[in-house]
């Protein structure tokens, strides 16, 4: 009887290595597309925009900060005909004074943890979108968004409000998607990010002009 | 983990070799039914329990338990809005959770002494949970303990009224307070049932 009672570790040791990793054969190479929005924003109050046809990269090589190929230019590309169909006007120059600024990150070969609040992965020091001094504000923070890492292989695109930079004192960032994926990783990399693109607007319906 | 258990099952050992008269040594497969929002909804089969019962009266007994699950599914591409509309996540995810309660228990019998005895109980305590989210190349991992409170309701069948052993069927519901940002979680919940033998009173 006594015995018996070598059944229970002899149990437990065998169910406890069953467990295993999970079958992830399943998961597509799809971009994982995350959107976060200032609760009070009100889209309708900005008609204009700029978007640089160069994405920011960010990656372990501290030379490698600007991404200028036909790739980058697909995936701003998409950002524009999204913005348009939207009802914003783009304009030429980001001293044309827009309403937003458009900027898209791409990290590569490089793993951000978590985002704190106030920490920004665009401003890395010095000036942005010709306002020296005013670091990026992500009104979102601390309120619970969704954004919680941001991996390798990840494109970021920010919407920046400029039209009310010099009255806040800061760059309020209304709106940003973090999306996900296989960037450099897979063969249809670029045309994954271009539908991440379209994703983070079609779960974003409230950026309208009207 | 598997050090937690082993330990727990060493301290059942040597407190079990003693005193059986008024003890009872339980050990069971646990089948458990997520019922935790949207997220999850496939029933895990992979699940155990342990557990020490001493009776202070004849129909009352106090004692610790320590169950386990493992819960796996595949959530196809779709897209999360957060509660308050200010935010959202499209994708495909494989959704992977660990569960280990850690329980002090009691229980109230209604028939003592018969060959069936049916009981009602609750164990309140900790929980350990590993909660993580696989997507595209990625993991999101969130590890942590909350309260639990797993009410039971079960019985102890043995073939013979005076045999040292006997067959456990349980159903339980059980809350935890572990928290998960990975969807914005504050609370697990899970109905388990169990099939399992005893040992002792």
């Amino acid at each position: 009887m006594k015995k018996a009672w070598l059944i229970v570790p002899l149990l437990t040791a065998t169910l406890v290595s069953c467990m295993k990793s999970p079958d992830t054969e399943k998961l597509s190479n799809s971009f994982v597309v995350q959107t976060s929005k200032q609760p009070d924003a009100e889209f309708n109050s900005y008609k204009t925009y700029y978007i640089s046809d160069t994405i920011a990269l960010k990656t372990t090589n501290p030379n490698d900060t600007l991404w200028v190929d036909a790739g980058a230019k697909q995936l701003v590309d998409a950002v524009k005909t999204n913005m348009n169909a939207r009802g914003y006007t783009f304009v030429n120059s980001n001293h044309s004074n827009p309403d937003l600024g458009l900027g898209l990150t791409a990290i590569k070969d490089l793993n951000i943890g978590v985002i704190y609040p106030g920490w920004w992965w665009g401003y890395w020091g010095g000036c942005y979108w010709g306002y020296c001094g005013y670091p990026p504000y992500y009104p979102w923070y601390g309120g619970g968004g969704v954004i919680y890492s941001v991996p390798t292989g990840t494109i970021i695109l920010d919407m920046i409000d400029l039209k009310n930079a010099t009255a806040n004192g800061k760059l309020y960032v209304p709106w940003g998607a973090v999306m996900s994926g296989g960037l450099g990783n897979t063969a249809n990399d670029l045309q994954l990010g271009v539908e991440a693109i379209d994703q983070s607007f079609t779960q974003s319906p409230y950026i309208q002009t009207q | 983990m598997k050090k937690i258990i082993i330990t727990f099952s060493i301290v059942f050992l040597f407190v079990g070799t003693g005193f059986a008269q008024s003890n009872l040594f339980g050990v069971g497969w646990e089948i458990n039914i997520p019922n935790n929002n949207n997220f999850l909804s496939k029933t895990s089969y992979a699940g155990g329990k342990l557990e020490y019962r001493h009776f202070i009266k004849k129909n009352l007994s106090v004692g610790v338990a320590v169950n386990w699950a493992y819960y796996d599914q595949y959530l196809p591409r779709q897209t999360f809005q957060k509660p308050d509309g200010n935010g959202a996540v499209t994708g495909d995810f494989v959704a992977q959770v660990f569960q280990l309660p850690l329980t002090a228990t009691v229980h109230y019998y209604f028939h003592p002494g018969k060959t069936i005895k049916p009981y009602v109980g609750v164990g309140l305590g900790g929980q350990y949970m590993g909660q993580s989210l696989y997507y595209n190349v990625y993991v999101s991992e969130d590890n942590n303990w909350g309260f639990v409170a797993r009410p039971e309701l079960g019985a102890i069948i043995k073939p013979a009224k005076f045999d040292s052993w006997g067959i456990l069927l349980a159903a339980n519901y059980s809350y935890s307070t572990n928290k998960t940002a990975l969807i914005n979680s504050d609370s697990f919940q899970n109905i388990g049932f169990t099939i399992g033998v005893v040992f002792g009173q």
